[in-house]
């Protein structure tokens, strides 16, 4: 899985020159290993007071404000490297699931956005809450005629709906994105990122009950060249009978789900997947000057916000410290 | 065609190569090792003191280029003004030039890479320098290679 970097990126330079020093700043897997074993609440927040977080915390701050302090921490980071960055894309696509979350309460008619704003400003938004769409690209517009027949059904149907019409147009937004900046590592990423997310959503959908094949045709669907691969998965039912059509690494961590519970799949999978995708940030961090060293940043930056989110809520919510363990994500450094 | 004119031109041509084409590179290989030092003193700036050494480091060649030239020229009067020794020189100046234009692009990027490892590990300064120094050494082969050239031109 070795793919070439680009070279003669010096208008990357700045910016990779800032990500060296904030790599400094990203904590080790056994940083977390260590935290999720933290007997104390006193003590886990006296140790999270030792990492970067700590200038995003205000004094006194209880557990619950950590995820808006973790937050805080990765979007302004996020902002920062943005700002610097010769190019606003590659930030935009680390950003733009804030800007569907975003997107997913205004279609539901909610005012309140607190997701980082990036490609969906805040008038954008306010127009997609009153109804209109215009202000939105025309292929996230054309998503959202999708659900054109949705008035008047269950409310809870009509969620669902908008979640599948939204999470396909994200994953069409990323492959655009992508496109746009013709790199093959953050391509390559891309497509297993796609890919994985498809997979996910209908091991999700299947453990709720069932997938229904004319609504990931009519509202998810396409998602570019792993459309086919989403439609075979579909079609095949259960997913004891998806290990021969998922392909690449993202399928080999599909057949390694297989061996677990039934109920811990998607858990495990979207894992598996997620560890498989910081082999690509590895890659990335190899790159001197170029929008893959940044690139590798921000997953292993993302990679990290989750492992906070997921030992401070677990721990206070009084998860077996084991559990939280498996469930770490594999770290930049 | 007056021979002893066109070879001083294309000995003045060979040490405007060899100064230019290393003026050239050391400009680019610091600018890219600049980019970099930019974004990491824009976080710590206390490490500006050894930055500068990483980044001045692709600057030699320029002056490897101009050393050329002006023994070049200090040999002109010396040496036979016949059309062999202005071919000779000309192509020993351009030489040089592409050794240090190559050798200063790339070492801005070696030094790149070692500025990016200074802003991890700052007490690494030392080894870090080890890395663009590598590359200086092909600069200075490239440069010790136009003085003996020009020295069994002039015996």
């Amino acid at each position: 899985m070795l793919i070439t970097l680009t070279t003669e990126q010096q208008a990357w330079g700045f910016v990779c020159g800032q990500v060296a020093v904030l790599e400094g700043g990203l904590l080790p897997r056994d940083f977390f290993h260590a935290l999720a074993g933290v007997e104390r609440q006193d003590d886990l927040l006296h140790r999270l007071q030792d990492t970067p977080l700590r200038e995003y915390v205000t004094p006194g701050a209880g557990w619950e404000e950590w995820n808006d302090v973790i937050d805080r921490h990765f979007y302004q980071q996020m902002r920062e490297i943005r700002a610097n960055s010769p190019v606003g894309t590659l930030s935009a696509m680390f950003l733009l699931g804030g800007d569907y979350l975003n997107l997913k309460r205004a279609v539901l008619g909610r005012h309140e956005f607190p997701f980082e704003k990036s490609l969906f400003t805040e008038e954008r938004l306010h127009a997609a809450a009153s109804g209109d769409y215009a202000l939105l690209p025309a292929e996230t517009r054309q998503a959202l005629m999708r659900l054109g027949g949705a008035a008047g059904a269950d409310p809870a149907q009509v969620r669902a709906q908008i979640d599948l019409v939204l999470d396909g147009a994200y994953l069409r937004h990323m492959i655009q994105l992508a496109d746009q900046m013709a790199v093959p590592l953050i391509s390559a990423y891309v497509s297993d990122y796609v890919l994985a997310k498809g997979v996910a959503l209908l091991l999700r959908l299947h453990a709720q009950g069932g997938i229904q094949s004319r609504q990931i045709e009519d509202l998810f669907l396409p998602v570019g060249e792993h459309t086919h691969v989403l439609r075979s998965l579909v079609a095949a039912g259960d997913p004891k009978n998806w290990a021969s059509i998922v392909p690449g690494p993202v399928g080999d961590a599909f057949r390694a789900v297989l061996e677990q519970p039934e109920d811990q799949w998607a858990a495990q999978f979207e894992l598996l997947a997620a560890n498989h995708l910081m082999r690509y940030a590895r890659q990335g961090k190899l790159q001197t000057m170029g929008p893959e060293r940044v690139a590798a940043y921000f997953v292993g930056f993302r990679s990290q916000a989750y492992n906070f989110k997921l030992v401070v809520s677990g721990r206070f919510n009084g998860l077996d410290p084991e559990v939280i363990r498996r469930r770490l994500r594999e770290c930049y450094v | 065609m007056d021979l002893q004119a066109l070879s001083m031109g294309l000995t003045v041509a060979g040490a405007g190569l060899a100064v230019g084409l290393g003026c050239a590179g050391s400009a680019k290989g610091i600018g890219t090792a600049a980019q970099a030092a930019g974004g990491v003193l824009s976080e710590k700036p206390h490490l500006f003191g050894r930055l500068l050494v990483l980044l001045a480091l692709p600057g030699t060649q320029g002056f490897y280029g101009f050393i050329t030239m002006m023994m070049i020229m200090g040999r002109m009067s010396s040496l036979p003004q016949d059309l062999k020794t202005g071919v000779a020189l000309l192509v020993m100046g351009f030489g040089v030039g592409i050794a240090l234009l190559v050798s200063a692009i790339w070492q801005g990027q070696a030094s790149a890479a070692s500025i990016a490892w200074v802003a991890r590990r700052e007490g690494d300064f030392g080894k870090s320098l080890l890395l663009p120094a590598m590359v200086e050494t092909y600069a200075v082969v490239g440069l010790l290679a136009g003085i003996l050239a020009l020295n069994t031109l002039a015996s």
